[in-house]
């Protein structure tokens, strides 16, 4: 959404009062649509482990004859080899739909990414390429933690918020540095979220403050924290899943994930998705056709997976707002080994994906040594963090001084999204028509991208308290403003009152004694003409408490949807506990069960059902000759059988306890052959059958 | 009706540690300080022998640091022995005999027969050495008769459950976490038992000679990739990983360079996986090839002293290069000290402060060093040291899933449990078949579900996630809390369900639980349930039970029944009443809470 929308919807949407909760998913309130611009634009990270072989991914063609003399081993094929029709490049054969894609215009190539003096240690390059070092310097966090936490502060102490509920990145498969804060880190992982169930075990304990005490108290924090977002990516996934036309492989299924996440409203930004294997040291390549062999299965993987990903996107009108990147942590060797493999190397092709990517080939073709040896390597035209840089700056956003933030210093950018589309300063309106392009990060702006004053919304903690009841007029509104540096005039002209908010009330107003209407807040500033920020407050009654139930015997589960608040209570047979959502599963245990459902606001009444949940009982033989054994599982210690004839007369009744075996035993020699009804009761069994007696 | 839960083998791929640990929102500013805060605690830095009468809560820590989860009969067999003659007994070397076919009801299915062939060896006979299943009808060579490969891991599993109070299979943890192979991916059994037997052969020898087998053994050889190695274009793979993560360490605390990764390379390569050896009967062994070695010089950069190592062209010259390549890699310091700080963060605590390094890790290394770089020898120091009895280092660590898992499985004495049936049961025509009876076989099902419970709380023998080994174990500042996520706590508290419960399944049909009343009994002071959920917390916690926990837990399982009827229940058991149903109930729910307690985490 542009930012001028905005404004023009802010009238709309001021009428949506703000209820701040720290921990919960009140996910709706105009705080979201201010922050829209950015949280739209979302990146998916394509982790490639193990070092991908850039020389075998994309082929320098005016290099063949040198490539086929120096890495005879795995050089393929040039009849196979897809040619991009630009450049004099090809792709590897299996790479039909990055073919496609770039012909789509909606690939960028950049050739020869890597950085100086390079690691060819796995865990050391991955480090650099992770944590956006130099390749001396050793960081602890890595790029897109420090960016996130630049453009969250005050992550993770107040998180999640309304206007953030969500993790601010998800990582699909193996996690890393990449998303390691400096104070904190900045993802969450889920690579199975329908699998979510909440962990038992949630203690309340308070710990001593050592060590040994911060361990207990993280295990603790742990359990409670994988319920609250574990159960987001839940509801996210299951309201996104409708595509699942990907590979059957490990990243096929992480796109096919980050793509129903997305989907199913999850606002997370940063999504990372992860392929391993590419450390090709021996069969890269089958001997007697290159085509076949480990880097060949890798690379079809690559290209199905995030051809299904654009297919799945497009198809739901996502593929706007979605970036795609791969890297890894170097290339591979020029030179090829016996071992039909290739070892540690240096620079290697980066790609982009996207509707909006400044599609083309930027770089020049790598020079490749006629006569090569291990000692040659690549030479890197572009540091990876020239990438990262122009990736702030173009594409995710921040505040102007994000990137040098994040990456310790100036990169010059490269051109990876278009022009048209780059949005520096992410106010919604991009560059080539933004007059002022380093507007603040949330700042209100006008249709030229210039900010006007204005307070952001969030600037006003409204809250309606003690919601009156019917007949009552105890209703009130609680006002404290957040930026203290003005003062503030509010009228309600409902009640014909005005008020001051500044310094000597702390702005902070609790205005009491309201009767059921909706009240207009105009708030205005001293010395600033023109800036007016309504909020259309109702003061209602609260309905009735609603709730519906369907019980499932089989599971031992009543089902509640249930309508009227924000959050509900429920007992049941006396576990208490509470609820933010209106509709949820309640466990039950065989017996009889008392559940009740309430609301914080008494006159919203009391819900109160009472279900009997019956273990089944089995029964055999049947018809019966003389005895008839009844299986009752549970954990009843007796039981009463009644047993009626088809007119309904009882005709015997036992008490029988029941034995470990769970199994008790009728005698029914002595009952004419007939029809009966064979009644079983105990504290947890309630059940009827019929039964023939032969 | 009663419906255990059945478990199913566990997907491909092994869960992911890291990947888990980062799920979480953590915030590390106040975690990092927290530790650093720690290791200020510490009181005691010397390695001076405690020498003294060891109490009940040092035998605990020493116990729990030297075994793999404890129980009574560890600490029954330190009753009356010395401070020398306690070290005596832990520092004893165990042994490990061949596994033999106990998985010969599994070949019984005809569909089994078919697609895995005969099999040559006899019930209870070893087959480690033999090649019988070794080719498919095709007699073409295939990887792994899973049969036999679960029938090694249960043997594993088995031995570490009955192992000794030694520390031998602690010591076969950290080396495989060390010098990791994935279990011999490539190589078959043979391949996988040989890398196993040399694992448990070296703890007790010198490290050095280890790394020198090690660099040979055909299932390290193939899994990086020295094997295939050609002298034109040698493989780096194992050149680098043997100094990067065998011996000398990382940069930038090591400073060997590129130059030192080709030599080392070149020098190198020839060693093969002798194929023949794999595909006959006998041990798989490796071969020397001197026409595929690089017979040159190798010059070496001066962080190995600008060792220079002459190249030769016979099978005896490329074992005396790496000889001269094992002796050159422990020349610099950086050696002695990186495995001695290995082994700190294994045994003791995976944080080192500046004045741990210096007062504890620098003179220890002379030890390692001085014993021919000796593990036990170094250990033994550091185990008798009373900078190891600080009470700062009791219950530190959180446990690995090893610790966990064995830790309820022989607190629960699982393996002489009960096996049920539910649905026999309920027909009232129970029986246990004999694979399930007979010890030797029984073992094998057994050790399943532990294993799987393992491979779920992200450690499973032989699939390392990399080359590195398992984070908890090296990678700072996080450590030991890699072991703690959503999805392993899940998995812990349902192993301990599932042992206390309805068993650990170990078939379609059947399930071992543990003795419940056995277990009961093992306790002192049963009668008043307050002091019976003292004793456990004492045997079994980081710290003593809180009392809202054991309100909470006596609620809970009691389901509003006075704690009088508790006693009355012990009563009647004592006096021989049969019908201990009842009982069990409210027990196995406070077993299962109590092994549930964040406390129980820690070791």
């Amino acid at each position: 959404m542009k930012r001028r929308d905005f404004l023009h919807n802010l009238a709309h949407a001021a009428a949506v009062p703000m209820v701040y909760n720290s921990l919960g998913f009140n996910n709706i309130g105009f705080q979201d649509l201010l922050n829209n611009s950015d949280s739209t634009k979302k990146l998916i990270l394509i982790r490639l482990d193990g070092g991908n072989d850039g020389l075998n991914t994309l082929i320098p063609l005016n290099k063949y004859s040198e490539l086929s003399n120096v890495r005879p081993h795995v050089i393929l094929p040039e009849n196979k080899i897809i040619d991009l029709g630009e450049k004099d490049l090809g792709f590897h054969p299996e790479l039909g739909r990055f073919k496609s894609l770039f012909d789509e215009k909606r690939l960028k190539i950049i050739q020869n990414v890597g950085y100086n003096t390079p690691d060819f240690s796995h865990f050391r390059s991955m480090d650099i390429w992770q944590s956006a070092s130099d390749s001396n310097q050793y960081l602890t966090s890595g790029w897109m933690g420090r960016y996130l936490e630049d453009i969250h502060p005050l992550y993770p102490e107040q998180y999640p918020t309304s206007d953030s509920p969500h993790p601010l990145a998800v990582e699909l498969g193996q996690s890393s540095i990449l998303t390691t804060g400096i104070n904190s880190v900045t993802s969450f992982t889920s690579n199975q979220p329908w699998d979510f169930r909440e962990i038992m075990g949630d203690f309340d304990n308070t710990y001593p403050e050592d060590s040994i005490g911060k361990k207990l108290k993280f295990i603790q924090i742990i359990t409670r924290q994988s319920n609250i977002y574990g159960e987001a990516l839940k509801t996210s996934y299951e309201k996104g899943n409708n595509f699942d036309n990907y590979p059957n492989s490990d990243l096929g299924r992480q796109l096919q994930v980050a793509s129903s996440l997305i989907k199913g409203g999850l606002e997370s930004k940063i999504y990372i998705a992860n392929l391993g294997g590419f450390d090709t040291h021996d069969n890269q390549v089958v001997t007697g056709d290159t085509t076949k062999g480990e880097h060949a299965n890798l690379m079809k993987n690559l290209n199905n997976s995030i051809g299904a990903l654009f297919d799945d996107l497009d198809l739901n009108s996502k593929s706007e707002d979605i970036l795609v990147m791969t890297f890894s942590e170097f290339g591979r060797t020029i030179v090829s080994n016996g071992s039909n493999g290739t070892d540690h190397g240096t620079a290697a092709p980066l790609f982009v994906f996207g509707n909006k990517v400044d599609f083309n080939v930027l770089g020049e073709n790598p020079e490749i040594p006629r006569n090569a040896i291990w000692e040659n390597n690549l030479e890197t035209e572009f540091d990876f963090r020239q990438v990262y840089y122009s990736l702030i700056k173009q594409w995710l956003g921040g505040n102007e001084d994000t990137a040098e933030n994040v990456l310790f210093k100036n990169f010059d950018q490269l051109p990876i999204i278009q022009s048209k589309y780059i949005d520096t300063d992410g106010d919604g309106v991009s560059d080539d028509r933004d007059l002022c392009d380093t507007t603040p990060l949330g700042a209100m702006v006008n249709t030229d991208g210039c900010e006007i004053f204005s307070l952001p919304a969030d600037n006003y903690s409204i809250q309606t308290n003690g919601v009156s009841c019917s007949g009552k007029s105890n209703g009130q509104i609680t006002i404290s403003i957040q930026n203290t540096d003005h003062i503030y005039n509010l009228s309600i002209p409902e009640i014909d009152s005005t008020y001051v908010l500044d310094t000597s009330n702390q702005h902070q107003l609790i205005i009491d004694e309201l009767g059921i209407e909706t009240y207009t807040l105009n708030f205005t500033v001293e010395g600033q003409e023109g800036y007016l920020q309504t909020f259309e407050i109702g003061i209602t009654e609260p309905p009735a408490l609603s709730a519906k139930s369907s019980v499932n015997q089989k599971s031992k589960t009543i089902q509640i949807n249930v309508k009227g608040s924000d959050l509900y209570y429920t007992e049941v047979n006396g576990e208490k506990r509470s609820y933010q959502i209106d509709n949820f599963k309640l466990q039950l245990r065989s017996g009889m069960n008392i559940i009740k459902i309430s609301t914080p606001q008494d006159c919203q009444g009391v819900h109160t059902e009472k279900v009997f949940i019956s273990e089944q009982v089995k029964h055999y033989p049947n018809p019966v000759l003389n005895t008839l054994n009844i299986v009752i599982p549970g954990e009843d210690n007796s039981t009463t059988v009644k047993v009626y004839d088809r007119s309904g007369n009882l005709i015997n009744r036992y008490q029988e306890s029941i034995s470990f075996s769970r199994m008790i035993s009728i005698n029914t020699s002595q009952l004419p052959s007939d029809i009966y009804v064979v009644k079983v009761n105990g504290q947890t069994v309630d059940q009827t059958f019929k039964m023939i007696k032969r | 009706m009663v419906n255990p839960t059945k478990q199913t083998s566990n997907k491909s791929n092994p869960i992911d540690l890291v990947d888990l640990f980062y799920k979480e929102k953590i915030d590390f500013k106040e975690l990092l300080k927290n530790r650093s805060n720690s290791s200020k605690k510490v009181q005691e830095f010397s390695l001076e022998p405690l020498d003294q009468e060891l109490t009940y809560n040092q035998k605990s820590h020493l116990l729990r640091r030297s075994l793999v989860g404890t129980c009574k009969r560890h600490y029954e067999d330190l009753d009356e022995l010395s401070f020398d003659e306690i070290y005596d007994l832990i520092f004893t070397d165990e042994s490990l005999e061949e596994p033999v076919n106990n998985y010969y009801y599994r070949r019984s299915n005809q569909e089994w027969n078919e697609l895995y062939g005969r099999d040559d060896v006899l019930p209870g006979e070893t087959f480690v050495n033999n090649a019988s299943t070794e080719r498919n009808e095709n007699d073409e060579y295939e990887n792994g008769d899973w049969v036999r490969k679960e029938s090694i891991e249960s043997h594993m599993l088995t031995n570490i459950y009955y192992q000794k109070t030694s520390i031998h299979w602690k010591l076969f943890l950290f080396l495989h976490n060390l010098v990791p192979t994935d279990g011999g991916q490539g190589i078959d059994n043979k391949g996988i038992w040989n890398y196993y037997k040399l694992i448990f052969d070296s703890c007790f020898g010198s490290y050095k000679d280890f790394i020198f087998n090690i660099t040979l053994n055909p299932a390290m050889l193939v899994y990086l990739n020295l094997g295939q190695s050609q002298k034109e274009t040698p493989d780096e793979n194992y050149a680098r990983e043997v100094q990067e993560l065998f011996t000398v360490g990382k940069r930038p605390f090591s400073m060997f360079t590129e130059d030192d990764v080709r030599e080392a390379a070149r020098l190198l390569v020839g060693h093969r996986v002798d194929y023949e050896t794999l595909f006959k009967d006998g041990e798989v062994s490796y071969q020397h090839n001197p026409w595929d070695h690089d017979t040159g010089d190798k010059q070496f950069s001066s962080f190995y002293g600008n060792k220079k190592i002459e190249g030769r062209d016979t099978e005896e010259g490329m074992i005396e290069e790496l000889n001269e390549f094992v002796d050159m890699l422990f020349y610099p310091d950086q050696s002695k000290l990186y495995i001695t700080r290995r082994l700190y963060q294994f045994f003791v605590n995976p944080e080192i402060s500046d004045e741990i390094e210096q007062k504890v890790i620098n003179p220890l290394s002379e030890v390692f060093k001085s014993s021919n770089y000796s593990l036990t020898e170094t250990l033994k120091v550091l185990l008798k040291s009373k900078h190891f009895f600080d009470e700062s280092n009791f219950y530190s660590i959180i446990k690995s899933p090893y610790d966990y898992v064995f830790g309820v499985v022989k607190e629960l004495n699982l393996f002489d449990g009960v096996i049920r049936n539910y649905d026999q049961e309920n027909d009232g025509n129970f029986s246990i078949p004999e694979r399930l009876s007979n010890l030797e076989t029984r073992n094998l099902y057994i050790s399943n579900p532990i294993r799987w419970s393992l491979s779920e709380q992200g450690m499973e023998l032989g699939r390392p996630p990399s080359v590195s080994g398992w984070p908890p174990f090296y990678q700072q500042p996080v450590y030991d809390l890699f072991w703690i996520n959503s999805v392993t706590l899940k998995n812990k508290i349902q192993t301990v369900e599932q042992c206390c419960k309805w068993g650990l399944w170990l078939e379609d049909g059947y399930n071992m639980t543990c003795d419940k009343i056995d277990y009961l009994f093992s306790y002192e002071n049963i009668e008043d349930i307050d002091l019976l959920l003292e004793e456990m917390s004492e045997r079994l916690l980081s710290r003593s039970i809180s009392e809202m926990d054991k309100q909470r837990i006596i609620t809970h399982s009691f389901n509003g029944a006075d704690k009088i009827h508790w006693t009355q229940l012990v009563d009647e058991l004592k006096n021989g009443n049969d019908d201990s149903w009842e009982i069990e109930h409210i027990f196995e729910k406070i077993i299962f809470q109590v092994f549930s307690l964040g406390e129980y985490n820690m070791f």
